[in-house]
């Protein structure tokens, strides 16, 4: 007895194969049938690759972002892997697009193929569970966001009690991509796997629906004849989601999220239609635009109860058919409607530039590593992001920089440098510097002369310098010389100077230094500062060190922006 | 389609086609599966880490410390995070020794024992004060690591040793 034969007398695994693909397909095999078989090789795409996902990805509010981009960017063939599995996530859609609306329009539905029909709704409703909880799974800006706003429309339709089951909490966080991450991999697949095994036992029970005038006697067998067909367009399925793959390089990953940035919430492309409808047609109600969609899928599960004639001929159903074509292009057209409109937004252009800057930057900050906090951190630490982002909310209410923002105190650009400090010592009471300050103790110093003023303002510019900068030292001395002698009747200079009782310029040792606008950010009433006339709030308490920093490096930049460097 | 041997080959067709649809579609699996192996080891072999003040270290006292550096592990980089642990000895003025606390056998950690040696308490392996083996499983002595002593400052250089094997050599 060969193995063959004892595996087969001992398994009769042969013949479960033969009896599941050796069916007789009457009317023959035809093209028209493989949409199924290429939905079960998208499905296929996405088990495969999403194994290869699960190896790497880490489901936790810090871990997640920095997981996924280690798959894009390090994992040997990941960003293969992950192009693969975003793609091939569309191309399901895709099909089974397509696979309903032949479904519908063929009137496949009809008896005695009804619970198929449910089934397969059911199916569709399945794979829109996947693409909402894979959505959130990186746990960047755009996955958040949308995420916050359908978990939002689910607290209107269902209640609080309903969202904070899906969300794992109040807030989306660590529960929430845990619940998504379990949902996405375990749940929702055990339940495609029984879902699909009925679907496919109903299909082989009641076999393929040919058309209407189909030549019956004609008879094919499922294998060869029509697995030929489906395995082709399976491998079309395949090379356009892998060719895709290719092009993008990858999928697209936003910034990390962050839940007090500001983003252009938009789902993804198959969900446009509902956005759209909840958005511009729904109005502020909402109901309009929740019922509709529910309406349509009411209306599709209804369809082989209201449609139930024997004749299947598109002539004989022309209501039905009309319907299903309405409901198709009413969906695409409000995809369109979507696409344009967002499209024509220049405000949602010009924030979708905003969050494509910070992803960029996300990314070049996270190539070399993500501190243990999580990726959040990348952006939140960095002084170029993070700088503009504090000074516009602490500090530009008061100060300007480059002419906008507040008149109450000086203009913060070129901070520290020559050109600012000879601006300033010879119009003190310009607006740009003490003008609608209480601090009015200063005089112009023009009968200095030009010169002297000159090298005054390079020396006070050499407190800031650090290392790096190249400074002309020609006139440093001088300069401090003159300070001595004309300045320090009213300023100090590392404690030293200014007879007590006179006015109180501030300490100018290390003006325009890292520590110098420390200094002033957390201890403004210093009498070594302004003492008395400051009217800058302490930054102390309402500001973490790592923000001091930041801003300090801010304020830094702009000094450095002024430096005359010399070669 | 009645040809036999036609239905044959489309037969085979159809698995092969199967069977390539697969092998395309788990490209990139494979690709992740193997990525530790294909990406390449990225050692441990890395520069020296204060771990200890010489005078807290009593001469003789073998005295376990653990080292706390820099690591890089997946995606995250942790500013400071622990590495292993050395046991040091002092055996007088700035001559410091020391040795990974990572047992060459199998990778428990080493205790120190009784009678003034080392044992690794998984497998009973046991050292002498100097980590030369004495009896049990472990097929060398403990893993000896370099030592500087700068300004009163002790610094181990950290590294990681193939295990099981009697031949010392670091991975």
């Amino acid at each position: 007895m060969g193995v063959r034969s004892f595996l087969e007398d001992r398994t009769g695994l042969g013949r479960l194969v033969r009896g599941a693909v050796g069916e007789e397909i009457p009317g023959g095999a035809r093209w028209a049938y493989v949409l199924g078989s290429a939905l079960v090789a998208a499905l296929a795409i996405q088990v495969l690759t999403g194994l290869g996902l699960m190896l790497t990805y880490s489901p936790g509010a810090t871990t997640a972002w920095g997981s996924v981009y280690f798959i894009e960017n390090r994992v040997a063939l990941g960003w293969l892997l992950r192009g693969m599995h975003h793609h091939g996530a569309q191309a399901m859609v895709v099909v089974l697009g397509f696979h309903l609306l032949q479904v519908s329009l063929t009137g496949a539905y009809k008896r005695p193929r009804e619970v198929n029909w449910w089934s397969g709704l059911c199916l569709l409703l399945l794979t829109q569970a996947f693409a909402l909880t894979g959505y959130l799974l990186p746990w960047d800006q755009k996955g958040f966001w949308a995420t916050q706003v359908a978990t939002s429309i689910l607290a209107v339709v269902a209640g609080d009690a309903a969202r904070d089951l899906v969300v794992g909490g109040a807030e989306l966080g660590t529960a929430t991509v845990t619940r998504f991450y379990a949902l996405h991999v375990a749940f929702l697949p055990a339940a495609l796997v029984g879902l699909f095994a009925l679907h496919l036992y109903l299909f082989r029970r009641h076999g393929v629906t040919p058309p209407p005038r189909a030549d019956l006697s004609l008879r094919a067998r499922f294998h060869p004849d029509q697995l030929l067909k489906d395995l082709a367009a399976g491998l079309a399925v395949l090379l356009i989601v892998a060719w895709l793959a290719v092009l993008s390089h990858g999928a697209p990953l936003d910034a990390p999220a962050d839940p007090a940035s500001e983003y252009p919430a938009r789902p993804e492309w198959y969900f446009l239609w509902l956005f759209v409808l909840l958005e511009h047609i729904g109005g502020r109600s909402q109901t309009l635009g929740l019922t509709i969609p529910a309406a349509v899928i009411l209306y599709l599960f209804a369809l082989p109860l209201l449609d139930r004639g024997e004749d299947r001929g598109i002539r004989a159903r022309a209501p039905w058919v009309g319907s299903v074509v309405a409901i198709a292009l009413g969906v695409v057209a409000l995809t369109v409607w979507g696409l344009v409109a967002d499209a024509r937004d220049e405000a949602l252009q010009a924030a979708r530039a905003v969050a494509d800057q910070r992803a960029r930057r996300a990314m070049a900050l996270a190539s070399s590593g993500i501190p243990p906090e999580g990726a959040s951190e990348l952006l939140r630490r960095d002084p170029e992001t993070r700088g503009p982002e504090l000074f516009a909310e602490h500090c530009s209410e008061c100060h300007r920089l480059g002419g906008r923002g507040g008149e109450k105190a000086s203009e913060l650009h070129f901070f520290g440098s020559r050109r600012w400090i000879l601006a300033l010592v010879k119009d003190p009471a310009h607006p740009d510097f003490f003008g609608h300050t209480k601090h009015r103790g200063m005089e112009p110093q023009t009968e200095l002369g030009e010169s002297a003023l000159y090298a005054v303002a390079t020396f006070l510019e050499s407190q800031g310098a650090d290392g790096r900068e190249v400074r002309d030292m020609t006139r440093i001395p001088a300069g401090e010389r003159i300070f001595r002698e004309s300045c320090m009747d009213c300023h100090l200079f590392g404690h030293e100077g200014r007879a007590t009782g006179a006015a109180d310029g501030p300490d100018l040792r290390g003006y325009g230094s890292e520590d110098w606008i420390r200094g002033q950010l957390v201890a403004p009433d210093d009498p070594a500062r302004y003492g008395e006339s400051h009217e800058m709030p302490s930054f102390a308490e309402q500001l973490g060190p790592e923000e001091i920093e930041i801003l300090v490096q801010f304020v830094r930049r702009e000094r450095r922006a002024g430096v005359s460097l010399h070669r | 389609m009645a040809d036999p041997d036609r239905r044959r080959l489309l037969e085979w067709i159809v698995w092969l086609g199967a069977g390539l649809f697969g092998a395309i579609a788990s490209v990139p699996l494979v690709g992740s599966v193997l990525d530790p192996v294909t990406r390449g080891r990225r050692g441990s072999r890395r520069g020296f880490v204060r771990v200890a003040r010489l005078e807290a270290l009593g001469v003789g006292e073998p005295r376990r410390v653990q080292v706390v550096s820099e690591a890089i592990d997946g995606w995250i980089r942790a500013p400071r995070r622990p590495l292993g642990a050395v046991w040091l000895l002092r055996k007088g003025g700035e001559r410091v020794r020391a040795w990974s606390a990572v047992c060459p056998h199998l990778g428990c950690g080493i205790e120190p024992a009784a009678d003034g040696g080392f044992t690794c308490p998984c497998h009973r392996s046991r050292f002498d004060g100097a980590g030369r083996r004495i009896d049990g499983p472990s097929p060398r002595g403990m893993d000896p690591l370099d030592v500087r002593v700068v300004r009163g400052e002790v610094l181990v250089r950290w590294a990681r040793f193939r295990r099981g094997t009697s031949r010392r050599s670091e991975v």
